[in-house]
């Protein structure tokens, strides 16, 4: 009697009747898919490995030319400075370049404080004109602490103004002290941080290589950004006393601030005319220096993002529709070889929709599988970059977001035809299969 | 009212250009707790029986009753369903997850009825010490041998506690002393209330059943008594051979009456 009880309840003693008890099976039924995911893909790792190739691509093409870009970024911020609104630079060397330089440019002779000089006298419409050298990596000291890995620069009177670096206390250096070298320095807010903790820095003694300079001034807390180096970790003094201290060898990079309200472009046209004169250029040669804005530099960098990006894309598409063919073709080879598998799951009581689920799933884990890689190889050409070539790279978050979304997407589109081929399979002839 | 209802069943094969009528008018019960043997020769249609009987296959005409309901017109993901909760399959080729646990193995039919891992892991240990492999759970299948494999396959049918158990020449593939374990394992299930349907091309298999169906070209010839249906069923098979035996020296013998020249290299 008791299988007549039983037939009265057929169909209804699976947990399917209420919507609560279904979600939950549902998720259950996932976390079994994920094992059996797992466990078919370990069981064919190499072959795994290299239908995956495309999507391993694919997303390391992305995530490594996203660090790159976001590298020039961020080494742009930093290497603009503050340079103001209205003024640019002039210096040796393009303000954004990749690997060597063409044998054009490394011929370029260096500018000089004497050029800046000339400059001003022709370019007098400029509301200023000012030279600057820096260098990196220097130690300054006082009795008691010591400050590492400082920027230096040595500037004209116009470095503050032109670079956008406020006087926050004391005094910067005037014209006559910026020439003749004098012994003083003005600190930025970090090395102040580290060699004055506890005492009134104006005034008091530094000692950058073998001299000791006063402090006459405190540039403004900058607050740097978090990747590129430390705006307020830098010292600026006469370039005069610079040049005493470094040697004459460095290319002067000249800075020209514009009359407030004038037109920038116009002052940059008269500014290479004039400065080519300066050089002793003749018509037919080509200018050699460079001139970069904060807007010609962002241009520059935009147009070269553009064009990394484009690649990006072409490169990014083409893989991954290899390998999304790729995944396409690993699972119809699974169907194909599991078809006893599949009919011995439905005998079992498998429906088709779990069938389909499963085989989804492992598509979808295949291709995710794909993207971690691409996306630690990523990351690993990210930090090769940024310590072995020092460019500031950074692998944006979202770029990683993106591309293990889109591999989702992909396991799921190429996923299907496999996983439907499968739940559709006959049990009784796939349990037949040989 | 019988567990199982056969009600002019018949399975057609349609290929296009010919049919196979590999059922053809089955018509018999089966009730609670019977172990029935369903015996014939390769081809006769037995494994297309099981199939229906199984679910996993519906008749071309004709209906099944099981448990009193007709489940010879469901859908698949309904036949499915039925299977889940009523079948248990035992194969001639096993059929185990290679890359699965023997405990994995038992607790699948479990996964597809949506039980808690917990549950399922007690149920899949207890159906494993019931065939008597509660030490070997964390093997694989490659680690056990052919009648170990197949008593994981038993507990896998056993764990749902069905209301019928299908075995598909379960020892066909197995040396006779373990087809021998298997077949004890299948009496003892048997006394102990199960229900079991035993398909086998050997009579002398379907002798140790309390009832045996015989099934030639898709009809059943014979039904009654295991003993007496593998007799009747061992004489023809002899009488056949002995038969093909005279048709073959016959042959032989009229080959070599018209051709003496030839006839020596035949022999
Ligand atoms: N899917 C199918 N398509 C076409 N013909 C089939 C199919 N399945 C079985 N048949 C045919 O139906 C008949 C019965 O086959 P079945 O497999 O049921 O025999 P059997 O008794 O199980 O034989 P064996 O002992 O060899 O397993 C055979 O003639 C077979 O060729
Ligand atoms: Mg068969």
């Amino acid at each position: 009697m008791s299988e007549l009880q039983r037939s009265s309840s057929f169909g209804t003693a699976r947990p399917q009747t209420g919507r609560v008890e279904r979600f939950l099976s549902a998720v259950g039924a996932r976390r079994d898919d994920l094992r059996l995911a797992l466990q078919s893909m370990f069981g064919h790792k190499l072959r795994a490995a290299l239908t995956l190739l495309g999507i391993v691509i694919g997303v390391f093409t992305v995530i490594s030319m996203m660090a790159l870009t976001q590298g020039l970024q961020n080494s742009m911020n930093q290497g603009m400075g503050g340079l103001g609104a209205n003024v640019f630079q002039i210096q040796k060397w393009p303000a954004v370049h990749f690997g060597p330089e063409s044998a054009a440019i490394q011929k370029r002779k260096n500018l000089t404080l004497a050029q800046a000089m000339a400059l001003r006298e022709s370019l007098p419409q400029a509301h200023q004109i000012g030279g600057e050298v820096w260098d990196f990596g220097k130690e300054v000291s006082t009795t008691e602490n010591v400050a590492q890995g400082i920027q230096v620069a040595g500037g004209t009177s116009e470095f503050f103004g032109n670079n956008s670096l406020p006087i926050g206390r004391g005094r910067g250096f005037g014209e006559s002290e910026a020439m003749s070298g004098g012994r003083v320095v003005v600190l930025g807010a970090g090395v102040v941080d580290s060699l004055f903790p506890d005492r009134e820095p104006i005034g008091a003694k530094v000692r950058l290589g073998h001299l000791e300079l006063e402090v006459i001034g405190i540039i403004e807390r900058q607050g740097g950004n978090p990747f590129g180096g430390n705006p307020d970790n830098l010292i600026a003094i006469p370039i005069g006393l610079f040049m005493e201290i470094y040697g004459t060898g460095r290319s002067v990079n000249i800075t020209v601030m514009a009359e407030s309200g004038s037109n920038l472009k116009r002052l940059m046209d008269q500014a290479t005319a004039a400065f080519r004169v300066v050089r002793g250029l003749s018509a037919d040669q080509d200018d050699d220096f460079d001139m970069y804005s904060n807007e010609t530099m962002q241009q520059t960098f935009d147009n070269l993002a553009d064009m990394v990006k484009m690649f990006m894309l072409a490169v990014c598409a083409l893989s991954l529709l290899v390998g999304g063919i790729g995944v396409m073709n690993i699972m119809l080879v699974a169907v194909a070889e599991r078809t006893r598998e599949i009919g011995l799951r439905k005998a079992l009581g498998a429906r088709r929709m779990r069938i389909l689920m499963q085989f989804i799933f492992e598509a979808v884990m295949l291709s995710l599988i794909g993207g971690f890689i691409g996306v630690g190889l990523g990351y690993a050409v990210s930090a090769v970059v940024r310590y072995g070539f020092t460019l500031p790279t950074e692998v944006p978050l979202w770029a990683v977001g993106l591309s293990l979304a889109v591999c989702t997407m992909i396991g799921l589109v190429f996923g299907i035809y496999p996983a439907a081929r499968a739940s559709k399979l006959d049990p009784a002839v796939a349990l037949r299969d040989e | 009212m019988a567990l199982i209802e056969l009600q002019h069943i018949t399975k057609t094969y349609d290929l296009g250009l010919s049919k196979v009528h590999a059922l053809r008018d089955i018509d018999f019960n089966i009730e609670k707790g019977e172990f029935v043997a369903i015996v014939g020769q390769s081809g006769s249609g037995k494994s297309t029986l099981m199939n229906i009987l199984g679910c996993l296959d519906v008749p071309t005409t004709g209906a099944y009753l099981l448990g009193g309901r007709d489940v010879s017109t469901l859908a698949d993901d309904e036949l499915a369903d039925v299977r889940n909760l009523e079948i248990g399959f035992v194969f001639q080729s096993f059929q185990l997850l290679p890359r699965a646990s023997a405990l994995e193995n038992v607790e699948l039919p479990l996964i597809y009825r949506g039980v808690s891992p917990r549950e399922r892991r007690e149920k899949a240990k207890a159906a494993l010490d019931r065939v008597q492999l509660g030490d070997r759970t964390h093997h694989k299948p490659t680690e056990l041998s052919g009648g170990q494999r197949q008593r994981v396959a038993i507990a896998r049918a056993l764990v749902t506690d069905p209301s019928l158990l299908l075995a598909d020449e379960p020892t066909g593939n197995l040396d006779s002393a373990t087809g021998e374990d298997i077949i004890r394992l299948f009496l003892e299930l048997h006394a102990a209330g199960n229900t079991i349907v035993l398909v086998t091309h050997e009579p002398k298999l379907a002798a140790r059943c309390p009832r045996a169906v015989r099934v030639v070209d898709g009809l059943v010839v014979a039904d009654g008594e295991g003993q007496r249906v593998a007799f009747e069923n061992q004489r023809d098979i002899d009488a056949a051979a002995a038969a093909a035996l005279a048709a073959q020296q016959q042959m032989a013998s009229g080959l070599s009456q018209r051709e003496p020249g030839t006839g020596a290299h035949h022999g």
